[in-house]
């Protein structure tokens, strides 16, 4: 590298993902009274831990060096040059700048950094709401009794419910009419045209002995 | 993380920058609780255990703004969202007033915050979405919490210091920023100050310094994201 190469202030170029390594390899070629200077900022970076405010510095550039140091220290790289925004970056930063006090990002900044008292109403309704809703131990209790009531007295009528109707018996089940087929009843060959009484009176008798058994079932009769 | 202590429960001092708005002084206050006010809350506890919802009322405004501004607001970062935790704190402080056993040592703020913690945690785990703090620092939080008190603090340091925590971490990721970066967040978004009124102290165009801006507030998330 050329003396030619070094960018202004010691700053590391564009690209550089190491600015304190760069930075160092350039003293190699610096005059005796900048080395001595060099040194000073090296001794006062390493001195200096991270949280401790830079002291003033007069000149600006020797500043931005002890800056350099220091984070190189700490290897952090965000010293770099910041490089020309493209159109797409520029809209978006004219959008973050338009609805600034709407981000939730810059919001949340500012909250934890200093943030604001409850509102007094907006507390005062959720105290009341809270507060309403609050059922202290003393009304659970009667809660609970009454609770333990009901569920004692549903326990009592399932305990003595006696349950569906009961199933015929086999002495029921004696007086029962008997199924009985059709087929020896009708022996010739049957009318095709008209309707048959006969074959009506056997659907009538078969009825009444279906329902009868219903009944019996349902213990109706 | 700060070592924190009862008497020194401040960030250092250094670390905020010329420009940043002042922060308040620390409150002049007892590093350990007043007797009087002690047995205060002590009755207003156990009045509000046998029922009396004005004392319970009286505790819960006398603890949920603190609680909110102290510990929900800086973490949760939304005044929402801290309301609503605000609200679901009280919800469970109520659910669970009749286990809460009374401790000269402890008192009832600990307590109540505790509550408040596992609230932010849960809001946090719900939501998945983490601003400057995060849930691993609520779990090292509530950690901290289990282990024995030994001395009752003032509530007020332990408001204070629960502030001073989300603060002093915002700081330390603004000193991890290129100087330029840290100094545009803390005068436009920490100080508010106007935007032309930044961009000519760092010497740029305001649609320049919109950019910086940007930058900026990228590196930062970048910085605190966990």
């Amino acid at each position: 590298m050329t003396r030619r190469d070094v960018p202004p202030h010691g700053l590391p170029p564009p690209g550089s993902s190491a600015p304190g390594n760069d930075e160092l390899d350039q003293d190699a070629e610096l005059s005796d009274e900048e080395r001595a200077l060099s040194e000073e900022l090296d001794a006062l970076a390493a001195a200096l831990p991270r949280d401790t405010a830079l002291p003033a510095f007069d000149d600006e550039a020797l500043h931005r060096r002890a800056m350099a140091r220091m984070l190189a220290h700490e290897n952090l790289t965000e010293l770099e040059p910041e490089p020309p925004a493209d159109e797409l970056e520029r809209q978006a930063a004219a959008a973050l700048a338009s609805r600034l006090h709407e981000d939730e990002w810059v919001a949340a900044l500012r909250h934890a950094h200093a943030p604001t008292a409850l509102r007094e109403l907006g507390h005062a309704a959720l105290l009341r709401g809270t507060l309403a809703a609050w059922r202290p131990a003393r009304t659970r209790l009667w809660a609970g009794a009454v609770s333990g009531l009901a569920a004692a007295a549903a326990l009592l009528l399932w305990v003595t419910f006696d349950g569906p109707p009961a199933q015929p018996t086999a002495a029921d089940t004696g007086s029962w009419s008997v199924s009985r087929s059709t087929e020896p009843l009708v022996t010739g060959p049957l009318a095709v045209v008209g309707t048959s009484q006969r074959l009506d009176r056997i659907a009538d008798a078969r009825q009444h002995d279906y329902r009868d058994n219903r009944f019996r079932r349902w213990s109706g009769r | 993380m700060p070592d924190w202590h009862a008497t020194n429960f401040l960030p250092r001092a250094g670390s905020l920058g010329v420009a940043c708005r002042p922060v308040p002084p620390a409150p002049h206050v007892q590093p350990t609780a007043d007797p009087a006010s002690v047995a205060l809350e002590r009755d207003r506890v156990r009045r509000a255990q046998a029922g009396d919802r004005q004392a319970l009322g009286e505790l819960l405004r006398q603890h949920g703004p603190a609680l909110y501004r102290s510990l929900l607001l800086p973490r949760l970062g939304s005044a929402a969202a801290a309301e609503d935790a605000l609200s679901e704190t009280y919800t469970k402080v109520l659910r669970s007033l009749g286990s809460f056993e009374w401790r000269d040592e402890v008192g009832f703020y600990p307590w109540f915050r505790t509550i408040g913690l596992r609230v932010v945690l849960d809001q946090f785990r719900r939501r998945k979405k983490q601003l400057v703090w995060s849930d691993d620092d609520v779990t090292r939080e509530l950690d901290r919490e289990a282990q024995a008190h030994t001395e009752r603090l003032d509530d007020a340091i332990i408001q204070e210091r629960d502030a001073a925590v989300v603060r002093e971490k915002l700081e330390q990721a603004l000193l991890g920023l290129h100087p330029r970066y840290a100094e545009a967040i803390r005068r436009r978004i920490l100080a508010e100050e106007p935007r032309e009124s930044v961009a000519a102290a760092l010497g740029v165009s305001p649609a320049t310094f919109d950019v910086v801006l940007h930058r900026a507030l990228a590196a930062l998330k970048k910085k605190l994201s966990p």
